[in-house]
């Protein structure tokens, strides 16, 4: 809770106060304070953990599963916010040009499968990226919204559904195959992401940290039938 | 340098903004630069450190008493903010779900004590967690009713509506009133300290002016409420200032060189740690063995702070308080 996101958070904040506010008290922003309980109940209840997904056994009777996987969001969070600063684009290329073929390399020698989640825009930009995944033949293609936007700003169910909808096609057509599964872009989700997973079809999201074991998503309490998430972890990053 | 890095960067940033916003660049604020003695003075002294508490002996002889706790903060901090991220809320509930029950199992093991200082509102969302506690030698304390910041707040009525609630919540919920607190975030407004009072609480766990136990003085006067100092140093963060991640193995290799301090001079380690971090499979080893460390030597009382404000007060009356009377 006191991370990169809450420093910066403090930053702005601070930097906002002392532009704006030469001789006011610091900013108080606790709205929540004064929420009912069923307020706050309806603040935090729209996705919950469900049951515990982990199967007594896992196949040929293996102890545990483990997932190996890359968010390639390169510069495509650059364009979302119509950013094209020539420098930090070159930052996102290296993802494209040496990052990439480097781990497919070290992949292939240990013969490990992995999962790459990507931004439509940097498969666009790059497009080798997604043939060189697809040649080596092991590994699954997942997506990170279209351009790994923020879906918390947009805060638009309708272009959010077209984003999903034009991000899947995207990759469904580059890569020869419906993507089943979902990061959310930004390492977000909406209050309509999980349901516009859901009517969209995908069997599993992996953004969400309530376990470090797989479980079933509640949507509003009520179990995303097919979903369930593949638990992600700050520390594992 | 990490803290430089964060610092110059936290600078630059401060600097920046206002000076594109007003080219004058005059909004850099350091008001203290033209205040009196007295001024200084007033601004300092109205929360101080009182004499220290720490008893001659700790209860059977121990040479030293060591707190084990816990913020279950969960997303009281988000819900606050009014703030409904579906990603935060997930990992809001990794202490309940996955956190807690990890740590109780380890606390089990050991037979080891721990005081919970948990906000209201994260009570009021997973009840079960407090039932869950009561079936162990565990303490639970108010930490602010949604992990409010009062210094923002700065409204005494409004402060005291939602500690007041706090209290009451975990009343009911725990089937005792706390008699302790650790103000969210360790940050007090100017009223907290009376308010405190006001509740008839025993100790407070939010001070970080000495290492071992004090009295604290409101405006010059003792207060009688016991302060147990905590410090940023003994806490576990999820990620550090700059974003990157502590190594949970000289994390724990600092509290270990602390307690061995503490022990040494006879006094208190007090450690703050949240169920959202150090359960964490990559981190729970390492409690373990500063646990199995601690156990190794002789004389370390593990105690609730209750337990221990209890003791202090008790050895107060009784002319049991080594240092400075």
């Amino acid at each position: 809770m006191r991370g990169p996101a809450a420093v910066i958070a403090a930053m702005v904040t601070g930097a906002w106060i002392a532009a704006v506010s030469a001789q006011q008290q610091p900013a108080d922003n606790q709205p929540g304070r004064k929420w009912s309980e069923e307020q706050l109940r309806q603040a935090s209840s729209a996705v919950r953990a469900g049951r515990k997904l982990t199967p007594k056994s896992w196949p040929n009777g293996a102890r545990v599963a483990v997932a190996l996987t890359f968010t390639l969001n390169n510069t495509a969070n650059n364009f979302a916010v119509g950013d094209s600063a020539v420098v930090q684009l070159t930052g996102g290329e290296f993802g494209g040009r040496v990052g990439l073929p480097r781990v497919l390399d070290v992949l292939d020698q240990h013969d490990v499968p992995a999962t790459f989640f990507i931004a439509a825009t940097a498969g666009i930009v790059d497009p080798e990226m997604i043939s060189d995944i697809v040649k080596r033949r092991r590994h699954e293609i997942g997506t990170l919204g279209w351009s790994d936007e923020n879906p918390i700003a947009l805060n638009n169910a309708v272009e959010e559904e077209r984003l999903l909808a034009n991000a899947a096609g995207y990759l469904a057509k580059t890569a020869g195959k419906k993507p089943v599964g979902a990061r959310g872009p930004s390492n977000l989700l909406s209050l309509y992401t999980m349901g516009l997973l859901k009517k969209a079809g995908f069997m599993y999201d992996s953004t969400l940290q309530a376990m470090d074991e797989p479980y079933e998503v509640l949507l509003n309490g009520q179990p995303v039938e097919v979903i369930m998430t593949v638990t992600v972890n700050f520390t594992l990053n | 340098m990490r803290h430089a890095v964060l610092i110059v960067a936290a600078v630059v940033g401060f600097w920046l903004l206002p000076s594109l916003a007003e080219p004058q660049g005059t909004a850099v604020q350091q008001p203290g630069l033209k205040w009196s003695e007295d001024q200084l003075k007033k601004a300092a002294h109205h929360v101080r450190a009182g004499r220290t508490l720490t008893p001659k002996v700790w209860p059977n002889g121990a040479r030293v008493a060591v707190c084990l706790s816990f913020d279950p903060d969960d997303f009281s901090i988000q819900l606050n903010r009014g703030d409904t991220n579906v990603v935060g809320v997930s990992l809001g509930e990794y202490a309940p779900l996955t956190g807690i029950p990890r740590l109780l199992k380890l606390l089990q093991k050991y037979n080891i004590p721990a005081s919970f200082y948990i906000p209201a509102v994260s009570a009021m969302m997973h009840p079960e967690m407090i039932q869950e506690l009561k079936k162990g030698p565990y303490e639970v304390g108010i930490h602010g009713w949604i992990h409010e910041n009062p210094e923002t707040i700065n409204d005494e009525a409004e402060e005291w509506r939602l500690t007041s609630q706090a209290l009451d919540l975990l009343e009911k919920q725990w089937g005792r009133r706390p008699v302790g607190n650790r103000n969210p975030s360790w940050t007090m407004s100017q009223y907290t300290i009376g308010l405190l009072k006001k509740a008839n609480l025993l100790y407070d766990t939010s001070l970080q002016a000495m290492d071992q136990p004090h009295d604290i003085l409101l405006d010059g006067q003792s207060t009688g409420i016991i302060e147990l100092p905590v410090n940023w140093i003994l806490d576990d963060p999820l990620v550090g200032p700059t974003g990157q991640l502590p190594q949970p193995r000289l994390l724990m290799k600092t509290f270990q060189d602390d307690f061995d301090v503490a022990y040494k001079e006879g006094t208190l380690f007090m450690l703050t740690m949240h169920p959202h971090t150090t359960p964490q499979r990559s981190r729970i080893k390492y409690l373990e063995e500063l646990i199995v460390y601690m156990k190794s030597k002789p004389g370390v009382w593990f105690a609730t702070a209750e337990d221990i404000a209890k003791y202090i007060k008790q050895q107060t009356q009784t002319g049991g308080i080594a240092g400075s009377q």
